[in-house]
């Protein structure tokens, strides 16, 4: 077929002007006084001082027209130590150190989430203090934990020593977590469930601390890119969700982007401006070698906005024109967003052709899936017994029940792990479910994110043997 | 302006953060020495010369083409280098060159 | 060693690997589930209904042919009661139909479907090559995309079928999903992704292939010895659209599912209650679907006749400089300045609106 499809209309490429002559200096466009030091969207020329101001301005707009922050809210500052989020610190700290009429009347305070166990530990020790120095100097209050306190209850510390890094040497929990991580098979699936946990532990202490506000410091090009990165993973419902200026997908707290109107340019600017120095955090993948649908999607964006200078802001704002039902029944239990109930269009074609090809009476159904959840799920009664509160159960001898659940089953020894597998994936939303099918082994899932499912599921088992002895 | 320098020199320094330090040996700040040649140095042939040169993994994550990746930054002394003729710019003794990379790691 | 068919009870050798699920089956199995996941899509969606005629979009491409293959395989064995033909558009490019049209005449005795072939000249008075002189090649395709739409459907409507079926797949509708958020055009959007478009006045299209992978209907057209026409247009697509495709098979090329993940994203998209769409009316002049009261393919028509071959291709407010351009000497307005641009703008849209129906 012709590459047109039926209602394209022509996109006009933007004609960069080469109004500039080297060696002669290009003013500010504001001022109109000082040389222009940064350029815009390939047309809009600010000095150091305007540009500034203008960032400050846009974030303090940003804020306010959420009309969510009171004097007195105490607000959680999800600090990672990347570009964007040390720039949030300073305006942050700009904004309670400005004259009384503009000061900021809300109390910051940091958590930082350490995810250094990633990182080369040569680099481990060069980068943490540096950021421990960073949280110092910020002068607000400010909690550490690490990603791995997902095993450890979310347990947190409020450390004012910055040499003093103690509390995050390596433990127990941290390998467990690199196992995890080691478990799962695709880049694609590691970048998306990191994602997801951070938020689990930033909702998690602030519901902890009592806090309902949480600033995160995400921009608009980190943004556009989760909006084609979540259409392509299967997450277009969650887009709007994902990036709001307030997500509310947890009724009780709030998350707020206050920087969501600053591209990834202009943070960088800013920081150089302000002599800020920047903190290299290095990601999960060392060398930024890798394989995902998230980096391959960064680097288009980047790629396109080369071209056509205003790609970030139309799919930014595409994200904005979104909405989502929030369905407080049926929310996935790993990354909080609404699950579609819905089974018709591309869901019935994930109903693997067994299903297919059975309705129709053709050839035999297969039990290759039944087979794969087999395979996987082995290890599922010990999952159980690490449930706490399972040792001791206190209606009736649960691991008993189990074993008998076990034996009862002539045709599948494995039946209730299947089962839990299934009601485990059926927790899940659709984009989480690409993350479980990439996991080799369910074996390091934290049970911080388990007990919801394995609660819900032990209930219905009992009713379902109630009902059964019943009857 | 004396663009004839009797030194075999052209000193400079290069800089790196947000992550394109870790493409240069680990080190964010390089004080170079350019060799003098007939024609002036740019930013174009900078980036060739530290391809060549400076570099110690993955030429790919830097460069693209003759230019740097799409999501690396260029400063030339705290000014963005798309005021200046970006790759065109001619490089004076002594700038500092700055080269910010915003892309993420995961 | 060869690999055995993951179809449990075919002992015959896997020769290929779906992208979709990974599975290494043989051809039969292929092509049975193939053939059966695209009735199963027809059935779910309600597609057709017995007794109904069916013009298919035929371009000699591998979409159109293997659509039409297995439609035609598919009435047949299940009894959709569907009396099918095929429709063709000659676009009037030298070179590129000639063959293309060769090809789609073979299909009509192979699958022994009537064929009719309607052409540029015929529906508009213009050949493709005849505009690429006037217009060149900047802008050609937006002539192209637009004129073969109506085409197709002018061309139903005169032979009276109920239902137009196109060879778009799923490759397809995940490219224009991305195209429409990466020009932030939200109507679009959450329109692309309907298996079937219904409009006034206007015959029902639908899109059986939608979860075909493009690989897989290669495949198939391979395997099954179709005869299709593989050329790529003489006056290839517009950069901007060659990117998203790259984009695209990268995606697919990390992770297979990418492809209808993106479908799946499209179909969950909902529009905000407060965002007001744009109205989708009828054209004036043809009676079409169109969001303004004149449609792209009688403006753009009109720009050709005139010897104005760049109205109907820019935006809309560059549209208005240019005619408020044309039309200095005849008008000026004086509350231009007062006005705020978007007032402005507005103001620009009823002088031009009531210039151009004055011109019809």
């Amino acid at each position: 077929m012709c590459s047109i499809l039926e209602e394209d209309f022509m996109y006009e490429k933007s004609t960069i002007s080469q109004e500039l002559c080297k060696n002669i200096d290009v003013l500010c466009k504001k001022c109109l006084d000082n040389i222009a030091m940064i350029k815009l969207q390939k047309k809009h020329h600010y000095c150091k001082d305007c540009f500034v101001n203008i960032i400050t301005h846009k974030f303090r707009a940003t804020l306010g027209k959420t009309k969510l922050i009171k004097p007195d809210d105490k607000v959680l500052i999800a600090f990672t130590g990347n570009q964007s989020s040390i720039t949030l610190l300073h305006l942050l700290k700009l904004g309670v150190n400005e004259q009384i009429h503009k000061r900021f009347k809300f109390h910051p305070v940091i958590l930082f989430i350490d995810e250094s166990i990633f990182w080369p530990k040569e680099k481990r020790m060069v980068d943490l203090p540096k950021i421990m120095k960073a949280l110092k100097n910020s002068g607000f209050k400010y909690y550490i934990t690490k990603l791995s306190s997902i095993y450890d209850n979310y347990t947190f510390q409020d450390i004012n020593d910055v040499n003093d890094i103690s509390c995050l040497k390596e433990n127990e929990s941290d390998n467990k977590l690199l196992s995890l991580f080691h478990n799962i098979q695709s880049d694609t699936s590691k970048t998306d469930f990191l994602l997801r946990l951070r938020y689990q532990i930033q909702f998690k202490i602030a519901r902890i601390l009592n806090y309902n506000k949480i600033f995160t410091a995400e921009n608009t090009t980190d943004l556009s890119i989760r909006v084609l990165s979540n259409i392509s993973l299967g997450r277009g419902l969650q887009v709007s969700f994902d990036v709001a200026v307030c997500d509310q997908k947890i009724p009780d707290i709030y998350l707020i982007r206050p920087l969501r109107e600053i591209t990834s340019k202009e943070i960088v600017f800013y920081n150089v401006f302000n002599k800020i120095e920047s903190l290299a955090v290095p990601s999960i993948f060392p060398m930024m070698v890798y394989n995902s649908l998230q980096h391959e999607t960064e680097l288009f964006v980047y790629q396109l906005q080369e071209e056509f200078p205003s790609t970030v802001y139309s799919v930014f704002h595409i994200g904005e024109k979104l909405k989502t039902y929030a369905v407080k029944e049926n929310m996935c239990h790993w990354c909080h967003n609404p699950i579609l109930l819905d089974t018709s269009g591309v869901t019935c074609l994930k109903e693997s052709m067994v299903h297919i090809m059975s309705k129709y009476n053709w050839d035999k159904p297969d039990d290759k899936d039944d087979e794969e959840i087999t395979n996987k799920n082995f290890a599922l009664p010990s999952l159980l017994q690490r449930i706490p509160g399972y040792e001791n159960a206190k209606q009736r001898d649960i691991a008993e029940w189990i074993n008998g659940e076990i034996k009862k089953d002539t045709h599948c020894g494995n039946c209730i792990s299947n089962r839990m597998t299934q009601k485990l994936k059926q927790s899940l939303c659709y984009g989480c479910q690409h993350i479980l099918d990439d996991m080799k082994s369910l074996d390091y899932l934290p049970i911080g994110i388990l007990h919801e499912t394995v609660a819900e599921f032990q209930a219905n088992e009992l009713r379902k043997e109630i009902e059964d002895f019943l009857l | 302006m004396s663009k004839i320098c009797l030194s075999n020199s052209f000193p400079l320094t290069v800089q790196f953060g947000g992550g394109a330090e870790l493409l240069f040996n680990n080190t964010k700040k390089h004080d170079v020495i350019l060799p003098q040649k007939e024609n002036p140095w740019t930013l174009r042939l900078l980036i060739a010369w530290l391809k060549e040169n400076l570099l110690t993994e993955k030429p790919e994550l830097f460069v693209q083409g003759e230019s740097v990746r799409p999501g690396i930054l260029v400063l030339v002394n705290d000014q963005d280098w798309e005021l200046i003729g970006e790759l065109d710019y001619e490089l004076k003794e002594n700038d500092n060159v700055l080269f910010i990379s915003t892309l993420h790691g995961g | 060693m060869p690999i055995q068919c993951n179809n449990i009870g075919c002992k015959k050798s896997a020769i290929l690997k779906r992208p979709k699920t990974s599975d290494k089956i043989c051809k039969e199995c292929f092509f049975q589930s193939f053939e059966t996941e695209i009735h199963d899509t027809i059935v779910k969606n309600n597609l057709f209904h017995p007794g109904e005629k069916v013009a298919i979009a035929a371009s000699g491409g591998k979409d159109s042919t293997v659509l039409a293959y297995i439609l035609k395989l598919l009435n047949d064995r299940y009894n959709y009661n569907l009396n099918l033909f095929l429709l063709s558009v000659d676009e009037g490019i030298t070179g590129y139909r000639d063959d293309s049209l060769e090809t789609v005449k073979k299909n009509r005795d192979d699958y022994d479907i009537p064929l009719k072939i309607l052409s540029y000249e015929e529906l508009y008075g213009w050949s493709m090559d005849n505009i690429v002189k006037q217009v060149g090649r900047k802008n050609n395709c937006t002539f192209c995309g637009v004129f073969r739409r109506q085409a197709l459907d002018r061309g139903a409507a005169i032979l009276e079928a109920d239902c137009l079926v196109t060879g778009h797949n799923a490759d397809d509708i995940a490219e224009t999903i991305l195209m429409n958020i990466l020009r932030g055009d939200i109507s679009r959007l959450s329109r692309c992704t309907s298996i079937i478009t219904m409009g006034e006045n206007s015959i029902p299209r639908c899109k059986p292939l939608k979860y075909a992978y493009e690989k897989e209907i290669v495949m198939y057209a391979y395997f099954k010895k179709l005869h299709y026409f593989s050329t790529e247009c003489i006056y290839s697509p517009e950069a901007y659209r060659g990117y998203v495709r790259s984009f695209l098979k990268n995606l697919e090329k990390i992770r297979p599912s990418a492809i209808i993940d993106i479908i799946y994203s499209g179909e969950n998209i909902s529009i905000r209650d407060d965002i007001v769409l744009p109205n989708r009316g009828i054209c004036k002049k043809c009676g079409f679907i169109s969001s303004q009261n004149i449609c792209k393919a009688c403006m753009l028509l009109e720009g050709l006749n005139r010897g104005l071959p760049k109205l109907g291709i820019s935006k809309r407010h560059k549209r208005c400089k240019f005619w408020l351009e044309q039309c200095k000497h005849i008008l000026i307005c004086p509350q231009g300045s007062k006005m705020t641009s978007l007032g402005r703008t507005q103001h620009m849209i009823q002088i031009k609106e009531s210039l151009f129906n004055s011109f019809l």
